[in-house]
């Protein structure tokens, strides 16, 4: 896969991170507007899991987020050796990484969201 | 009566030129066995206009002449005489005593290049990731037989590429960029800059053939805008422009 | 003319370790602040994957029920904890606008155009308006410290 592939998609992620996470703080209270203990409660919590825009918005974030960030560790760990085997072991490395975070996540969204 | 001309004003030496400065020259033979790194130190009496080269001449000429060093023109156009002068990367002709703080110099090969002796780099691989981007007008058919006639070019198409024209090689950004001295394999500012200015040339038609290099793991995209290669840049060459406009090319022209 | 020597001594052997490496460049000279800020970026960027994962894995336990879910908040209620979001929130702010600048640079015409390179020359890839943007950075960063500070830490 080409560098400007993968930076394209990256460019995608960073402009749909910076927005769910400003509205992801903005849910907890870091900007104001609302409390931010209260906003931790379980049951609030849950409701939130149980909606669909919610939901959705933390469910974007997961994914953005992860790529966002281990697209960045692949670039950083790239400089540390040379040689394809390096350079393949990183980028598949990051992406198992990447399966193992954004399912997990995944997982919580769904067992919440249908009553676990 | 013939008007009296005044013998003009003698030029002030700056009170801040010292008499003499402590060169302190890193030294170092690879191919003598046993031969370890060492600083030594001289005390270079400083003229006027002094340069760091002309200290290091000084040095070779009358204390020491297994010095080893490189220099060609003088004048900052060879691009020859890089080296660390206070631990930044600078042209030794273009670097004037006067300009350095205190009367100790510290002298020592350019950062992220083999030393081959003392201040002399090996500059194998620097020419090695220049020459990956084939950094020559590439056209995509081969010439005619008969040229009929010239490549033209209009000023303005010209100026898009002109100022990476001004590099003169001497490896003072690779030196200076942290992303080469951690990954020995990153083509490095010189070479991408150097790839911009001919993907820049309305004459050439390579970019295709030029990609496996740009827009692999260790091209354009490892860049990441320390800015350091555009800082130490001393002939105003800018090569961290010359990247990010070549990652909008490379973008555009997918 | 040897006796212009004044003394040898041995050079400094530098270690190459990735990681020394990593922090060797960002304090080497030429010291200009974008470098500086490169770095910042860095940490800041592997400080975040880290809690990425960490905050993944304790959001999961609202899967778990109400016990779970409160057992860990109330493992999380105390002050090292909220120095640690506070540092998270920081970090986010800095990461954030400096990553802003950054693409700025690499898309956009703030990064300059090439024109003659006359003497004295301009490094127009260093100039203003992005060192005013990293400036803006820092001060937002202050200010995310300041309030998260009310909110976390008082």
């Amino acid at each position: 896969m080409r560098e400007s592939t993968l930076q394209l998609v990256n460019y995608v992620m960073i402009a749909v991170l910076l927005l769910t996470v400003l509205l992801h703080l903005a849910s907890h209270g870091f900007f104001g507007f609302v409390d931010y203990r209260g906003s931790l409660v379980y049951s609030d919590v849950v409701t939130r899991y149980r909606q669909v825009v919610p939901a959705l918005l933390l469910t974007v974030l997961l994914i953005s987020a992860s790529f966002h960030g281990l697209y960045g560790l692949r670039n950083i760990l790239l400089e540390f050796r040379s040689g394809p085997v390096w350079d393949k072991a990183v980028s598949y490395g990051v992406l198992a990484a990447g399966i193992v975070l954004v399912g997990w996540g995944l997982r919580t969204v769904a067992l919440t969201a249908t009553g676990g | 009566m013939a008007a009296t001309v005044e013998a003009p004003a003698a030029t002030p030496v700056a009170a801040s030129l010292p008499r003499s400065v402590l060169l302190r020259v890193y030294r170092h033979n690879p191919a003598v066995p046993g031969d370890e790194p060492r600083t030594v130190s001289i005390r270079v009496p400083v003229q006027p206009g002094m340069t760091v080269l002309d200290a290091l001449i000084w040095a070779k000429e009358t204390v020491d002449p297994s010095l080893a060093f490189r220099c060609s023109c003088r004048m900052g156009i060879c691009g020859s005489c890089g080296m660390q002068i206070n631990g930044v990367p600078k042209l030794a002709c273009e670097t004037q005593l006067r300009e350095l703080e205190g009367d100790r110099v510290e002298v020592a090969p350019l950062q992220n290049h083999p030393v081959v002796r003392d201040l002399a780099t090996d500059f194998t691989g620097f020419f090695g990731k220049h020459r990956s981007v084939r950094p020559h007008v590439v056209r995509a058919e081969p010439e005619p037989a008969t040229v009929e006639r010239e490549l033209l070019q209009t000023e303005e198409q010209k100026l898009a590429y002109y100022q990476f024209t001004m590099c003169i090689m001497c490896g003072l950004c690779n030196s200076a960029c942290p992303i080469a001295t951690m990954d020995s394999q990153f083509v490095g500012p010189q070479a991408l800059a150097q790839a911009y200015r001919f993907t820049a040339d309305t004459r050439d038609q390579g970019l295709a053939s030029r990609l496996p290099v740009l827009d692999g793991r260790h091209g354009a995209w490892r860049c990441e805008i320390a800015g350091s290669c555009s800082a130490v840049c001393p002939k105003g060459v800018d090569p961290a422009l010359g990247i990010q406009l070549m990652k909008r090319t490379l973008l555009r022209r997918r | 003319m040897a006796d212009a020597i004044v003394s040898v001594e041995p050079a400094r052997k530098r270690r190459k370790s990735p990681v020394g490496d990593q922090v060797r460049w960002a304090f080497w000279r030429p010291m200009n602040l974008e470098k500086l800020a490169l770095f910042v970026q860095r940490i800041s960027g592997l400080a975040l994957l880290v809690y990425l994962f960490f905050h993944v894995f304790v959001t999961s336990t609202v899967a778990g029920g109400p016990s779970m879910w409160e057992g860990i908040m109330a493992t999380l209620e105390n002050p090292l904890a909220h120095f640690g979001e506070f540092l998270v929130f920081v970090g986010v702010i800095f990461h954030g606008v400096n990553g802003v600048r950054i693409l700025l640079l690499e898309l956009s015409p703030l990064v300059g155009t090439p024109s003659r390179p006359d003497y004295p020359y301009k490094v127009q890839s260093l100039g203003r308006g992005q060192r005013s943007i990293l400036y803006l950075s820092a001060v937002m960063t202050a200010l995310a410290a300041i309030s998260a500070g009310f909110l976390l830490l008082w």
